[in-house]
């Protein structure tokens, strides 16, 4: 058996195998492939100089989302009187007066934002008092409950802000009137076409606040009345509220 | 002698091995570095699979196939398992088989050895007549064999690859080579003999 492996083996070495070279078919194949490599070097250029872009995309994208979440949350709400810029806080009412002019007498939105951090911060930092309340009730019953708290800034300022009574949230107390009649009452209010009801004495907070109440009677015969209360106590005037969002 | 010999082997051995691994390297982004590896294997790649097929336009067709797709996963070259030699080896060897399975050629080996190759891929037009009438007879008895006995006798006998590098190639185990190797000769020896080629 293995001389036969030996013979076949002998025989196989004795054999030539012919040569086949073909230079056309080497020249081509080289160009094909060299040009392929190339194609795919440039394609990937491509392809990375895409990746660049859509990560460039991504990241202005996430920018502008950090962005549009800080307008959110301490965003301009448009420019009141004077150019002043208006901005709200999430979950207050907007707060027209709250932008403060800088030592130069101007108001940057940087200077506003600062301003409304410390009025957040404020209630932590117990440095607010309660200054007014302003109530509505609409047909009898209770609409809104705004409390105005003077706040101390870190650039030693103070400022009120209108913010909902946190406990009527809560309770889902609010009755809401239409916009077309909250024009109407704040066209009356304006007009002075309150009925007076005199003033009530109430605690509130621990304070003892006086409210002046006034109705007022809508074409459709919807009464509202409005009572602003004021620490019996409170020596100096208050700064002008601003006519912000009515009940 | 034979130490010096055996250095002298080896140290060729894993100085293409680092050249090669260099060039594949470079051969991802340079084109320069693809051509040189491309020369350095074409006229291997296509003797192997002329010798394997024996006819010019599928040698042409099949070698092409190779280097495209050499090229074309680079990248996922193994270089810790396997030489590039090996690799381009295992991939002309692959397209060898699926060359024969796409023309089933299984059925139509007999018929084709027996009215000789055609004109179209005439082997040996170059080499003497006697040269290419003896492999032309070789190679008919070859393809009577199973092709995985003709790959090994091809490769070790034609390309004069050692089993080691047969081991690379086909990613079978040696005492598997060696065995098919052994099966392989015996059968092209019966079928020699028959055909009065070799003696009994």
């Amino acid at each position: 058996m293995d001389s036969n492996i030996e013979r076949v083996e002998q025989y196989l070495r004795g054999v030539r195998a012919p040569d086949y070279i073909s230079d056309s078919h080497r020249q081509q194949l080289r160009q094909q492939i060299l040009g392929q490599i190339a194609e795919r070097r440039s394609a990937a250029g491509h392809r990375r100089r895409w990746e660049v872009v859509t990560a460039l995309a991504a990241l202005i994208c996430v920018a502008g989302a950090i962005g549009a979440f800080i307008v959110v949350k301490y965003g301009a709400v448009g420019q009141g009187p004077a150019s002043v810029n208006q901005f709200a806080s999430e979950g207050l009412e907007p707060a027209p007066s709250l932008s403060t002019p800088d030592a130069n007498g101007t108001t940057g939105v940087a200077q506003a934002a600062r301003d409304l951090r410390d009025m957040d911060a404020a209630p932590q930092k117990d440095s607010t008092e309660l200054v007014q309340v302003i109530e509505s009730e609409v047909n009898g019953r209770l609409a809104s409950r705004m409390l105005i708290p003077k706040r101390q800034l870190s650039s030693n300022q103070m400022k009120s802000l209108r913010e909902g009574d946190p406990e009527i949230r809560v309770q889902k107390l609010l009755v809401t009137l239409p916009a077309a009649a909250r024009t109407e009452m704040s066209q009356l209010r304006r007009a002075g076409k309150g009925e007076n009801l005199g003033t009530q004495e109430r605690q509130m907070k621990g304070r003892v606040f006086l409210f002046k109440r006034e109705r007022y009677t809508l074409h459709d015969g919807t009464t509202v009345t409005l009572s602003v209360g004021e620490p019996k106590d409170m020596r100096q005037p208050l700064p002008p509220v601003p006519e912000g969002n009515q009940p | 002698m034979t130490d010096n010999a055996l250095e002298c082997s080896l140290g060729s051995r894993t100085e293409n091995v680092d050249e090669d691994q260099v060039l594949v390297r470079r051969a991802q982004r340079d084109t320069e570095a693809a051509g040189r590896l491309y020369d350095k294997y074409y006229r291997e790649i296509l003797g192997y699979i002329y010798h394997s097929t024996l006819d010019r336009t599928v040698s042409e067709d099949l070698t092409s196939n190779i280097f495209l797709a050499a090229f074309r996963h680079l990248g996922r070259y193994p270089w810790r398992q396997v030489r590039f030699r090996a690799w381009l080896y295992r991939i002309a060897t692959n397209e060898i088989r699926m060359h024969y399975r796409r023309q089933r050629y299984a059925r139509t080996a007999d018929l084709e050895a027996k009215r000789g190759i055609a004109e179209g891929s005439a082997p040996c037009a170059d080499e003497s007549p006697a040269v290419a009438e003896e492999y032309c007879l070789l190679h008919r008895a070859l393809l009577l064999l199973p092709l995985k006995y003709r790959t090994v006798i091809i490769l070790r006998y034609f390309e004069g690859r050692p089993i080691a590098e047969i081991v690379d190639i086909t990613g079978r185990r040696e005492g598997t080579i060696k065995s098919q190797l052994h099966r392989g000769l015996n059968q092209l020896h019966e079928i020699l003999v028959r055909w009065g080629v070799l003696r009994e």
